[in-house]
């Protein structure tokens, strides 16, 4: 069997493209805890100024990507550069990074005052100067009145808030953040994104966030950059991500999504025709690279597809059979099935509803092509 | 088909009134008799120190005197030995936490060769029995031909007391998150800068425990320094000697002395490193606009 030029020359970049002079710039990364490797070869350009999320699920390595980072972990193979300055050996110390920790991390014999204090005055800040900047970054987390308190005085939230002006009062070059929500219950959770958001706009520092969140992500990122299995498999924003996903583990990760497999027909104009596995020729956007006889997967998202009563009506979209509805308040969700097994949900508003519709009724599903994309289906062969 | 009610067979038994008492109170019962069986010789030791004593023989209660707190040290060679083992046990406590404290901090966060054969040597000088320590001691200070005295008291001291502090300090730091050590050197600190305003605050309470547990050990040193004192003559071995004789109630006093001391210490230590307060977690972030 003959080698793909991947093996034969590894060093070839593999990630998403690199962008012009980026503040941190993961070079061919690759990270393993004795014989297990985590992360084979990991590119990664960080933009300045921008709010990165690195999604995915537990045991992707977006955790361990950023303790290489932050430098508590060090790369086994490739290098960091940090602003342009290669930092993959040095110290945590050594990092003009800072990092706001899982379970805040906060120094409890210490006030809030002194745990902000902390990195100042590690850096010989002189006194008055230490006193101001402390002042300005509980400032900015609207944590001034409890300078004084002990961090087991303070609640979830304000805890978090200290450890982010423990954080940014060093004005580190990239702020990192390793899933610094998850510890905070969900009504609490949604309004520190929004915090969180308006000190990223405030501070103008690089944020790099860590989550497996996929909400949370799509709230606060500029970029995401989507991590399974040690790779970055898709780094976009987060439209993009969402409405035009690049493989099947994006596509069902990122939101819902019903997966449907086809073969593509044709590929004209970056609208492709499919042929679904169960029958039924259907219309939607496609990349370029896929041609006639691709094995692909038709993603079509819940919200994406209007629902009517009867049979074949006729546009863009299958038949199927009804087989429960609820009512969720803003939506109602329907669940259906093809002939041949394939489960679909979609959701519609309220006002869309299918009045007198009984399960096992047929129901036309029925969308605009450009909504609806495809994927490669990595788990078939070309079948040609 | 019946009906299927409670089928516990409620207050049928035939009740004893006694038997019923007893058996909704053994466990305080046992946890009382066991409390009083620890503080027995404790009791003791602060009774006798009120006795009335007459001629030599003293062991049996003669009748409640203040006599011997009023003249705690008026029995011949007290305040010698005295003075032998209170520096004695805090110069010891000091060196074995200082150096105990290190080596369980190696042994926590470091990976070295040797680290198991450390733990086993730790874990081996705990539990050889003193009688064997202290004659193997003896055997290498009369080989190397050091004098014996206060100098090789400290030695031996140092000695088994550092596996003590290890120990003790090991188990705190096992329960100590990593992540606040990680915070430190992010945000710049180095490895001594760490340990010495983070690391070793948080942990100074068991510290001060082991110190204190160390300091006792010292002071209360028997066979090891039997082996090894040559002439000196250390609070332990006067009370040995006097024993052999007649125990002098002031003996009681400094006994009940000691134990109030550390008891306080002891209770001082655990206050102070009681968290503040429980802390709420409803209610959040809030108020803070």
């Amino acid at each position: 069997m003959a080698l793909t030029a991947d093996t034969v020359t590894p060093a070839v970049r593999t990630g998403p493209a690199p962008v012009a002079d980026p503040i941190i710039r993961v070079e061919r990364v690759g990270k393993s805890y004795g014989g297990h490797t985590i992360i084979e070869s990991l590119d990664l350009d960080i933009e300045r100024g921008e709010f990165l999320t690195l999604l995915g699920p537990s045991g992707c390595g977006k955790t361990t990507t950023l303790k290489m980072i932050a430098g508590f972990e060090m790369p086994t193979s490739g290098r960091i550069l940090l602003d342009g300055v290669d930092v993959s050996g040095l110290p945590p110390y050594r990092r003009p990074l800072n990092t706001v920790f899982q379970q805040y991390a906060l120094f409890p014999h210490m006030t809030v005052f002194d745990n902000v204090a902390f990195g100042p005055r590690t850096a010989k800040v002189e006194k008055s100067a230490v006193a101001k900047s402390v002042e300005a970054a509980l400032a900015t987390v609207s944590m001034s009145k409890f300078a004084g308190k002990k961090p087991d005085q303070l609640s979830g939230g304000q805890q978090q808030r200290v450890a982010l002006a423990r954080a940014l009062v060093n004005a580190p070059k990239a702020l990192l953040l390793d899933e610094p929500l998850s510890a905070l219950d969900v009504k609490l959770r949604r309004a520190m994104q929004l915090e969180l958001k308006r000190i990223h706009t405030e501070v103008k520092t690089t944020f790099i966030f860590v989550t497996h969140d996929q909400d949370e992500a799509l709230t606060m990122s500029s970029r995401i950059a989507v991590m399974n299995g040690g790779k970055i498999e898709q780094l976009d924003q987060p439209e993009t991500l969402y409405r035009r996903p690049a493989t099947r583990f994006v596509a069902g990760f990122i939101g819902q999504a019903n997966l449907l497999p086809a073969i593509v027909q044709t590929n004209v104009g970056g609208i492709a025709g499919l042929l679904l596995d169960g029958g039924g020729s259907v219309l939607a956007a496609a990349p370029a690279s896929l041609v006639a006889g691709d094995p692909v997967l038709l993603v079509l998202r819940p919200e994406q597809a209007a629902l009517s009563l009867g049979s074949a009506q006729g546009g863009n979209g299958f038949q199927a059979r009804l087989r429960s509805f609820d009512f969720q308040g803003s939506t109602c969700r329907y669940a259906l099935a093809r002939d041949d097994g394939q489960e679909i949900i979609v959701t519609v508003l309220p006002q869309h509803q299918l009045a007198g519709a009984e399960p096992g009724a047929l129901v036309w599903v029925q969308w605009d092509e450009a909504h609806a994309w495809v994927v490669p289906d990595p788990t078939r062969q070309r079948g040609s | 088909m019946a009906v299927i009610t409670s089928s516990f067979p409620t207050a049928q038994r035939p009740a004893i009134p006694g038997l019923a008492f007893l058996s909704r109170h053994i466990l305080t019962l046992a946890a009382f008799g066991t409390t009083l069986y620890l503080f027995a010789p404790i009791i003791i030791m602060i009774v006798l120190s009120f006795n009335e004593t007459q001629g030599r023989f003293d062991f049996v209660w003669r009748g409640f005197s203040l006599e011997a707190w009023e003249h705690p040290l008026a029995v011949p060679g007290l305040v010698d030995a005295l003075a032998i083992s209170l520096p004695l046990a805090v110069v010891v406590a000091l060196i074995a936490t200082i150096i105990g404290t290190m080596t369980a901090y190696a042994q926590i966060r470091y990976h070295f060769i040797g680290k198991q054969l450390l733990e086993l040597i730790l874990l081996l000088t705990i539990s050889t029995p003193e009688v064997i320590m202290g004659s193997s001691l003896l055997n290498l200070f009369i080989d190397w031909h050091v004098p014996m005295g206060l100098g090789t008291m400290m030695l031996s001291h140092v000695m088994f007391d550092i596996a003590f502090v290890a120990i003790m300090v090991k188990s705190r730091l096992r329960s100590f998150d990593i992540a606040l050590e990680h915070a430190a050197m992010d945000l710049g600190a180095r490895g001594w800068r760490v340990f010495r305003l983070i690391t070793l605050p948080i942990i100074m309470p068991s510290v001060v425990t082991a110190a204190l547990f160390a300091f006792m050990l010292s002071l209360d040193d028997f066979i090891i320094s039997m082996f090894v004192s040559g002439e000196t003559v250390t609070f332990p071995l006067f009370v040995w000697g006097e024993a052999r004789v007649a125990m002098p109630p002031q003996i009681y006093v400094i006994g009940t002395i000691m134990f109030l001391v550390l008891t306080l210490f002891l209770i001082a230590n655990l206050l102070m490193s009681r968290p503040a307060k429980p802390r709420q977690d409803a209610g959040a972030a809030t108020g803070t606009h």
